[in-house]
């Protein structure tokens, strides 16, 4: 136990020295929160939400995104490609010990950007909720993260370094855009619209807007979720245990 | 007592490229290995096996008595790897307890950090160091659970001439009790040579030689005396020594080649003969190892003519 807390404490480390943790979790969506509600006026209406409290929960859903996929599919693609993860597999620690430690990593990452976000609206954007709802709203959102981690950690399996960047750079913004994070799927055309059913992001963002709204949180948000990280992580294991030959050059 | 290592013929074939081929050998608790070869000899290939990174085609290994994936190998084992990068964003202290955190028994991280010679660069971050300090941390780390056993892939790797001798001479220090095994692979024949108790001697995926230095070294030849002879000292003299081989002049300067270098020096003491600025040659190992190699070549050209 005192091994796993020491490893996820230099995982949560790792991250936070990182440019991309500032530059994915906390500049992008912070930027772009700032500049949208701005464009658009605090007075302006979506979905029967005020904007600037529905877009916040957009843009702390995108940055979770890019907290997870970003830092997340890099950092495995180069650890798996350039001999760290063989070394790893040469000492007694254990596979998931690897695993769920960057998995509880990327939570406490998450939190820190909701974190953010949170006040930014709050202190900022004047956005006012019940404690209840922020609770509500927060505890969803980073939880919900673990989906884009999962999905992160797949796609570091997938390539080395490059592939590994491009992949994630092009899903984060593709799950960002159909899951309507930055253009409201309810002005956008129905093909859209079905499509965002489809969405990680669209379905986490939806549970915050639902209690935001004051509407029954629909249960399909929670099974098409749970489904994309059961089928992810069982995806993720089994790519990661295939086996790999190393073959000899020297 | 089981042998630390134990490799039973091994082969790992690659469609169909042969990159280990039947390869049998043990490593006696407490010895020092050196497996050298050629590039593309197999050496890299062998090891990722003895390690249970990747699995053989055919036949075993196993390691302190255990298969390679067993936990209760990994933890009496260190190992460097050819090829490592360090996490990023990860400072050199961290990267100590994290590896300490795995072993039930690790070494203070003060130790490891001395024993490397990186005692000053605690605080650094991992990756902002140079190639060489990084080579001696992953030492630092892979002899952080008081390994009995030690497998390093090319340790001097990135290392300059003052690291490196650094380095054999804290790795020498860290295995002169007897307790531990050293395996290991490097193309500083001469540093090889300093430290290992026997060589194995890898080819074309196979073992051509395998034995002490000195039987090695006896294989391949090139042990000699040389001495500059003086005024009173004849030539018949000196082609009746015992044990010569072939004896070469140039000006005064008489180099004696010989399959026993020690008794030939003996007998020119005990003969009184005219002679100064002795000269003895066991033999290099790098001598054997190319002679040795190119002896292989020869065979495999003469079987391809036949």
């Amino acid at each position: 136990m005192k091994a796993w807390l020491l490893e996820w404490r230099i995982e949560v480390l790792r991250n936070v020295r990182n440019r991309r943790f500032f530059i994915f979790t906390i500049l992008f969506p912070v930027g772009f929160y700032l500049l949208y509600v701005n464009l658009y006026g605090q007075n302006a209406q979506m979905a029967g939400i005020d904007w600037s409290k529905y877009f916040l929960i957009s843009m702390s859903v995108f940055g979770v995104v890019g907290t997870g996929l970003n830092g997340t599919a890099v950092r495995v693609a180069i650890e798996r490609t350039q001999g760290w993860t063989s070394w790893m597999l040469t000492t007694p620690r254990s596979a998931a010990q690897a695993v769920t430690t960057k998995l509880a990593a990327n939570v406490v990452l998450s939190a820190m950007g909701i974190a953010v976000m949170f006040l930014v609206g709050a202190l900022v954007e004047h956005v006012q909720m019940s404690a209840g709802a922020w609770f509500a709203c927060g505890v969803t959102t980073v939880f919900g993260a673990l989906v884009f981690t999962a999905l992160g950690i797949l796609i570091g399996h997938l390539g080395g370094r490059e592939a590994a960047q491009i992949l994630a750079s092009i899903v984060y913004f593709l799950v960002s855009i159909a899951g309507g994070l930055w253009i409201p799927v309810q002005i956008l055309p129905p093909f859209f619209q079905h499509l965002a059913q489809w969405m990680p992001t669209y379905r986490l963002a939806d549970i915050a807007w639902a209690v935001i709204g004051q509407r029954a949180v629909p249960w399909s948000d929670f099974a098409v979720m749970a489904a994309y990280l059961v089928g992810l992580v069982l995806v993720s294991a089994w790519v990661s245990t295939r086996p790999r030959e190393v073959r000899s050059v020297a | 007592m089981s042998a630390a290592i134990s490799v039973e013929h091994v082969t790992k074939r690659f469609g169909a490229v042969h990159a280990v081929d039947d390869v049998s050998f043990e490593v006696e608790p407490g010895t020092i290995v050196a497996l050298l070869g050629p590039n593309g000899a197999g050496k890299t290939t062998l090891i990722s096996m003895i390690l249970g990174l990747s699995e053989p085609t055919q036949g075993f290994v196993r390691i302190l008595g255990h298969r390679p994936r067993d936990r209760a190998a990994r933890e009496r084992l260190g190992v460097m790897l050819q090829h490592v990068t360090l996490p990023q964003s990860v400072k050199v202290k961290e990267l100590v307890a994290w590896f300490r955190s795995f072993y039930p028994h690790p070494l203070p991280a003060e130790h490891l950090l001395q024993m490397a010679g990186i005692e000053g660069l605690a605080e650094r971050e991992a990756v902002k160091l140079s190639g060489g300090e990084q080579r001696r941390l992953q030492f630092a780390l892979a002899i952080a659970g008081d390994p009995s056993l030690l497998l390093l892939d090319e340790p001097t790797t990135g290392m300059d001439v003052e690291s490196r001798r650094a380095f054999w001479d804290s790795l020498r220090s860290f295995v002169r009790d007897g307790r531990r095994t050293l395996l290991l692979t490097t193309h500083h024949l001469e540093e090889a040579e300093s430290i290992a108790d026997r060589v194995v001697l890898l080819k074309g995926g196979r073992v051509i030689a395998d034995g002490s230095l000195a039987e090695i070294k006896r294989q391949a030849g090139n042990r000699y005396v040389s001495l500059i002879a003086g005024p009173r000292c004849t030539k018949d003299e000196i082609e009746q020594l015992p044990h010569v081989k072939r004896v070469r002049f140039s000006g005064r300067h008489v180099r004696i080649e010989t399959d026993h270098p020690d008794d030939v020096l003996r007998a020119i003491i005990l003969r009184d003969l005219d002679a100064s600025s002795f000269e003895v040659s066991q033999g290099a190992l790098e001598d054997a190892f190319v002679a040795l190699t190119e002896l292989e070549d020869r065979v495999e050209d003469r079987g391809a003519v036949r």
